[in-house]
């Protein structure tokens, strides 16, 4: 009992230390001249709360699953009431997907002000390019590393992006988002009719490849749903872990790999040509390579995306490359905060993981009238529901909170900054 | 050749529809600078509304989907023109009345959000399985010589007259027409002339949605050789607005009209000729030949062909 209390006594005390702390580090964000500004990590508290983050998101599918790392098996009742099983954790692994994807496009439409509604065309290219240069492709016998493929589809989004950059030269706004339709259209046209690489919309190929990692020739872990992967003999993951990490790893990389553009000479070039881009033209920035740029990135990010989207699932549909998943991207950034990193990847944890959220509630909802549970039924069935919530996040965030939960939490920052004065 | 007509006169009627999307599209866009993405949802919305009041072939049917009345399906249209103008006018006062002055891509994904939550609460309401509407024509068609056209077509044809005929005018000749036009000219020097901008909004506002509901009906009673059922799916040929609006040039009402013809005409055509363009541009087609030819005319001329040239001032 007493021991009890003495842990409850240090973890209130440590809890009020760590806030005490996080103000008086927070008053560091307080910018007083360009390089400043320009910091990777503007507080100590940053890099500490990011190695933080960076550990949770690291032991999560570890700590929580009930498979657990062979010899080193945590047990599950580390943290009880939370079930990471595979099924949230393939949530997860979908959240770094969209993150990676909701990034490229946030680079288009928050910092360039180009609006896209095309992105899925880019996911499919990534898709459907791991399916021709993943297992149709094989040199001298053998498989493309898993590396080189991802890569391979990256550069293939770029390449695609940056021939339809132009076109954005001479459309804007409106007109812009009307064009891009066609590229969704066209994707899922080439899609359905280039049977002998997707299978058509009757016979979806399902031999999109795994992702394996190789250590060095000869040695090399493949994510597959057979059994157990294991690192050495020693620890043992299955795929929706290893997909995870690996995910997670390349969101990671993307965010960076963004950040560090927004910071560059080139991201300052996209915001201007955003804000107003006669006026950017004018002092001096190249409206085509800014623009074929942004689009080229963008695309990069997306293809990278749908490559891993397709790893983990093995098989696409084209049908399901349409406007309304084009549409779910652009969502995340609403929500997640236009023109900001962090915010795209808030964006894309909340939308992706709304749907089982929702559906996890499932024995709270089931007492609240109206609420029908059988999803065969009509009425308001829990996909109704979410999608209900799914809409009215989109509007209330514009409405209320442009700056979406990206903005949030830098505004609490703020006001800890300058507390106890206003901002 | 007749095979050639058919197609042409059933694109005309599918291009009629599709003209009165795009006349909901340029009429928002002239008033708030806006395309409402929402449309789809609410010309579905039109179409369940109509089935509402005048139940399916099979009779009123009180549980699954729910319909109240029997009505003659011309009654439930004009009582759902009517419910679907409300709607909108409602839509503009709660949402996009607040995005007055933000960027056109919060305002774009404000009506997205908006179509997203109509269409879930459809799904509460009416359920995702498909109905027959309650239509008077059935599959009776008119012999003209060779050519078999079906007689919803041709009433359509002349619905889309009728309608771009009363929109015409009132737009030229009335009050309310005119002052729409001076608040898309110039907002402050309508608001001194005693023009009040909210009130034009909303009838804007009200107007589009109110043909949408129009264009929903239609096209689930079986025009442009579609399938004579009301279901969820019926709203996806609204994107089908954009390249007629792009076409016509996104503030000219008449160019949006004949944009809309011209779209259903290539569109209805490449289907009909669907077998021999398979061979070179795959099958299925028709789907992305207005978007293409969109794009054509945008790189020639790149504010339609009627629209007013954007002109750039630092």
């Amino acid at each position: 009992m007493s021991g009890a209390v003495f842990t409850v006594g240090v973890l209130v005390l440590a809890t009020i230390g760590l806030i005490f702390w996080a103000v008086r580090d927070n008053a560091h964000r307080l910018v007083v001249d360009y390089a400043m500004e320009h910091r990777r990590f503007k507080t100590t508290g940053s890099k500490v709360g990011l190695a933080l983050f960076t550990l949770l998101f690291i032991s999560l599918p570890v700590g929580f699953s009930w498979i657990g790392v062979g010899k080193y098996h945590l047990p599950r009742e580390l943290v009880p009431g939370l079930p990471f099983n595979d099924k949230w954790l393939y949530v997860g692994m979908l959240a770094a997907v969209y993150a990676i994807a909701a990034i490229g496009l946030n680079l288009l439409i928050g910092n360039t002000g180009q609006i896209s509604l095309g992105h899925s065309g880019f996911i499919a290219l990534g898709a459907y390019s791991t399916g021709y240069f993943g297992t149709d492709l094989t040199i001298g016998g053998k498989h493309l590393p898993s590396v080189l493929w991802l890569l391979i589809a990256a550069v293939l989004g770029a390449i695609v992006g940056a021939v339809i950059g132009p076109f954005a030269l001479r459309l804007r706004g409106n007109y812009l988002a009307m064009v891009s339709i066609l590229l969704v259209v066209g994707a899922q046209h080439i899609a359905k009719n280039w049977v002998s690489l997707t299978g058509g919309e009757s016979e979806p190929r399902n031999d999109l490849p795994g992702f394996v990692f190789s250590i060095w020739p000869g040695k090399s872990i493949r994510f597959s749903d057979s059994g157990e992967t294991s690192f050495f003999d020693t620890f043992f993951f299955t795929k929706s872990q290893g997909y995870f990490w690996l995910c997670w790893a390349v969101a990671a990389f993307c965010a960076v790999l963004a950040r560090n553009l927004l910071r560059s000479r080139q991201g300052r070039a996209m915001m201007a040509v955003r804000d107003r881009d006669l006026s950017s033209e004018i002092i001096g920035v190249r409206q085509m390579y800014t623009k074929t740029w942004a689009f080229a990135v963008s695309g990069a990010f997306a293809s990278l995306a749908g490559a891993l989207y397709a790893s983990y699932l093995g098989n696409v549909q084209p049908a399901s490359f349409g406007l309304d998943f084009s549409i779910l991207f652009i969502v995340m950034i609403v929500i997640g905060g236009v023109g900001s990193v962090q915010g795209s990847v808030l964006g894309a944890i909340a939308v992706a993981s709304l749907r089982d959220v929702v559906r996890s509630g499932e024995g709270l909802l089931s007492h609240v009238p109206l609420v029908q549970l059988d999803p065969a039924k009509r009425g308001l069935t829990l996909d109704a529901l979410s999608s209900i919530i799914y809409g009215l996040l989109l509007v209330l965030f514009l409405v209320y909170f442009p700056t979406g939960l990206g903005g949030l939490w830098a505004r609490l920052r703020r006001s800890l900054a300058t507390w106890p004065f206003r901002p | 050749m007749t095979q050639f007509l058919n197609g042409l006169l059933s694109g005309v009627a599918l291009g009629g529809i599709i003209a009165l999307i795009a006349l909901g599209y340029v009429i928002i866009y002239r008033a708030t600078h806006t395309l409402n993405f929402a449309q789809g949802t609410l010309l579905t919305l039109g179409a369940y509304v109509a089935y509402w009041f005048s139940g399916s072939i099979e009779g009123v049917n009180f549980d699954n989907p729910p319909s109240l009345l029997r009505l003659p399906l011309l009654v439930a249209t004009v009582l759902s023109m009517i419910v679907l103008a409300g709607l909108g006018w409602l839509i503009e006062l709660l949402v996009v009345r607040r995005f007055r002055g933000r960027p056109i891509f919060a305002v774009i994904m404000a009506t997205l959000g908006v179509g997203i939550v109509l269409s879930a609460i459809m799904s509460v309401i009416w359920g995702t399985s498909a109905v027959n509407l309650n239509t008077p024509f059935g599959a009776r068609w008119v012999d003209l010589g060779p050519i078999r056209i079906n007689q919803i077509d041709l009433f359509t044809l002349l619905v889309v007259a009728v309608i771009s005929l009363i929109f015409f005018t009132v737009f030229q000749r009335s009050k309310l027409g005119t002052a729409m036009k001076a608040t898309a000219f110039d907002q402050e020097a309508a608001i001194a002339q005693g023009i009040s901008p909210n009130l034009i909004y909303g009838a804007s506002w009200a107007i589009s949605t109110a043909l949408a509901a129009l264009a929903g009906v239609l096209l689930a009673s079986g025009a442009g050789s579609n399938a004579p059922q009301v279901s969820p799916s019926l709203g996806l040929i609204a994107f089908l607005g954009f390249p007629a609006i792009v076409l016509g040039g996104v503030d000219s009402p008449g160019g949006a009209v004949l944009g809309g013809l011209v779209i259903g005409i290539v569109m209805n055509l490449s289907a009909t000729y669907d077998a021999p363009i398979s061979k070179l541009l795959g099958h299925e087609f028709f789907r992305v030949a207005p978007f293409i030819l969109m794009i054509v005319v945008l790189l020639v001329r790149p504010a339609g062909l009627f629209g007013t040239k954007e002109v750039r001032r630092v």
